[in-house]
């Protein structure tokens, strides 16, 4: 899983290969250059080679969590834009999505969401710039 | 021979008994035909015949129909063959579900007509949906592709069938669970002498608590299998303790139920939990001997619980067996009549080993005996378990799991956890997880959507027990975000 030419770097991190396959989708038809991860493990080994700029980041996945690597890319990466999402229709997902904010996410979103939505938060996120305060 | 036939011949049968004076529904039907009643041959006839005679008008439920046409259909050509199984089979089941003054009989080697002296409509619709269940597990298993055994009542009146209306027994379970759900009103307890069997069964299902009363007693009988339970046999680990597991409920950001385990410190000084604390080779008399011992514990904590600690809930684990030892039971529920009357809203009762192969009649008369000692009852199973309908049927409000011995890794756990929580929502059931390994897992089973949670990382977290407290998503990552703050000042 290799960059490409294009005008962001991106990486996907989702368990769930159908969501994972549907955001790279999208990215690339935009012009992104976009990789991915189906963990969190495999997700900071990637980030830490190959330096990308924004981060699509999953929050309930398997081994390390979206949360922990959330913690770690903030400690290791503080540049990285990283954009938290999660779904299932359960109330307490807003918990997790507003904690990932506190905790340095630039933007949370929540699943499902269509296509150009997404695609337009991540453009808006990638626009502006980082807020760490 | 479709239903309509069958009413007609019954009714035909019917007239001529009550011209005749005598008891008729015998006549040519099969071999597997016979009357039964208890032991008595002869009280079925005149307890149909009282049943259909005895008022100008019955809104019978205490007649009630078995249809196996779709068991015959799904062994075509081979039924002949498997029949005098089949029937052994149905026989046994509904033979221990009756009470003695019940009756039942098999006609045209099709249907079975069951008489249940003094039940309501709904009470004896819901034992005939529970026997039905029962037929089905015993002969297919918990398969997918096992047939339908359709149920439903005979209408009487004036002494004549007029109607039957028959239906899938879980469609009369979930009826009956949704009604149960609108008129939902809260626990009613009732003092200790009072509410020892009778209180139970009168509070969830109202005026058919007889229907459970009764099948209840008729587990009881010294012919079921119970299996005696040697005192020599128990030998209880001297290590062993009990500590309380906090469980989180994510909903409501609150710390405010706690789990009783069992705990040991192995060689290395590692804590075990759970089944994790029992040492291996260790027979099963002694996990149900624990169940005693930890009620024990829990009764006396109860007591001496302190005011500010009154908003938290006891979850005490306890396994089905227990309650299908006649001695055990006696003496599980000797001990739990002493808990007060209002500190039983502060103890949840979780029965534990309830599989798709327990048998459903075992399981209502399990938790309609331990109904009335508790808040409500908790059912421990499987990620994978299908009986979650039948359990709503019974009442129960919340299953759960324990998955800190899964033998899978952890995106099929993921997997399984989020199948599951979709079942339990069908089914209006609230779900919870015990023993949650990892961090991971914990905010999975949270997105998964169970309703509250115990383990390792919750109570990792727990530094500053408290019994009712808040507690959030990101009191999860308090001991990492710690960690990493270290780290930082650390490199600074």
């Amino acid at each position: 899983m290799g960059w490409g030419e294009g005008m962001a770097r991106i990486l996907v991190v989702d368990d769930e290969p159908e969501v994972r396959a549907l955001f790279c989708e999208v990215l690339r038809n935009a012009g992104h250059i976009v990789a991915e991860a189906h963990d969190g493990g495999r997700a900071l080994e990637m980030v830490s080679s190959a330096k990308p700029d924004l981060v699509v980041l999953d929050i309930f996945m398997p081994g390390r969590d979206g949360v922990e690597v959330l913690i770690a890319l903030r400690q290791s990466n503080p540049e990285v834009r990283i954009v938290t999402c999660s779904g299932g229709g359960q109330a307490r997902i807003f918990d997790f999505l507003e904690m990932t904010r506190k905790l340095g996410a630039d933007l949370a979103l929540l699943k499902p969401i269509l296509p150009d939505e997404f695609l337009r938060h991540i453009e808006d996120c990638l626009a502006s710039p980082p807020d760490r305060s | 021979m479709n239903i309509k036939s069958l009413l007609t011949v019954l009714r035909n049968r019917l007239e001529a008994d009550r011209v005749n004076g005598s008891a008729a529904f015998t006549g040519d039907a099969p071999a597997t035909a016979e009357p039964v009643a208890g032991k008595d041959a002869d009280h079925f006839p005149k307890s149909l015949k009282a049943a259909l005679t005895g008022a100008s008008r019955h809104a019978v439920g205490t007649v009630q129909l078995l249809a196996l046409g779709s068991i015959k259909a799904h062994f075509g050509d081979r039924w002949e063959e498997v029949a005098p199984k089949i029937h052994a089979v149905i026989r046994s089941v509904i033979g221990r579900a009756i009470l003695p003054r019940d009756a039942f009989t098999c006609f045209q080697d099709q249907y079975y007509v069951i008489v249940f002296a003094g039940l309501k409509r709904q009470g004896a619709e819901v034992k005939t949906a529970l026997i039905a269940q029962e037929i089905l597990l015993r002969i297919f298993g918990d398969g997918k592709d096992a047939p339908s055994l359709r149920a439903g009542s005979i209408m009487v009146e004036d002494g004549k069938i007029v109607d039957c209306v028959l239906r899938e027994p879980e469609e009369i379970l979930t009826a009956l669970a949704v009604s149960e759900l609108e008129s939902v009103t809260p626990v009613d307890l009732k003092p200790p002498e009072e509410a020892k069997p009778k209180a139970a069964r009168q509070e969830p299902f109202g005026q058919d608590a007889p229907a459970l009363r009764e099948m209840e007693t008729a587990l009881l009988k010294p012919e079921i299998n119970w299996i005696p339970l040697r005192e020599e046999e128990v030998d209880i680990p001297a290590d062993l303790r009990f500590i309380y597991a906090p469980a989180w409920l994510p909903l409501r950001r609150w710390i405010a139920a706690y789990s009783c385990r069992p705990a040991r410190l192995d060689g290395d000084g590692c804590l075990l939990v759970g089944g994790k604390a029992m040492p291996e080779a260790r027979p099963g008399p002694t996990n149900l001997k624990l169940d005693l011992v930890a009620l024990r514990k829990v009764v006396r904590d109860l007591e001496s619980m302190p005011e500010h600690a009154r908003g938290a809930v006891i979850v005490l684990p306890m396994h089905l067996q227990t309650l299908s030892r006649p001695k055990l039971r006696a003496e599980f529920l000797a001990i739990a009549g002493n808990i007060h009357m209002e500190l039983r809203q502060h103890l949840l009762l979780e029965i534990i080993g309830v599989t798709d192969a327990t048998p459903p009649t075992t399981l209502m008369a399990g938790i309609s005996a331990l109904r009335p000692f508790c808040r409500d009852i908790l059912v421990r199973t499987r990620l994978e378990a299908r009986i979650l309908r039948l359990l709503r049927g019974m009442q129960v409000k919340s299953v759960g799991v324990d998955l800190s011995n899964l033998p899978l890794q952890e995106a099929e756990t993921f997997r399984r956890m989020n199948l599951f929580n979709t079942r339990a929502r069908k089914t209006r059931l609230t779900t919870f997880a015990h023993g949650v390994p990892t961090r991971s897992l914990l905010s999975g089973a949270v997105g998964a959507g169970f309703r509250y949670l115990d383990g390792a990382a919750v109570a990792l977290a727990d530094l500053n027990p408290s019994p009712v407290r808040p507690w959030t998503a990101q009191d999860i990552y308090a001991p990492l975000l710690a960690q990493n703050f270290l780290k930082a000042g650390q490199k600074q």
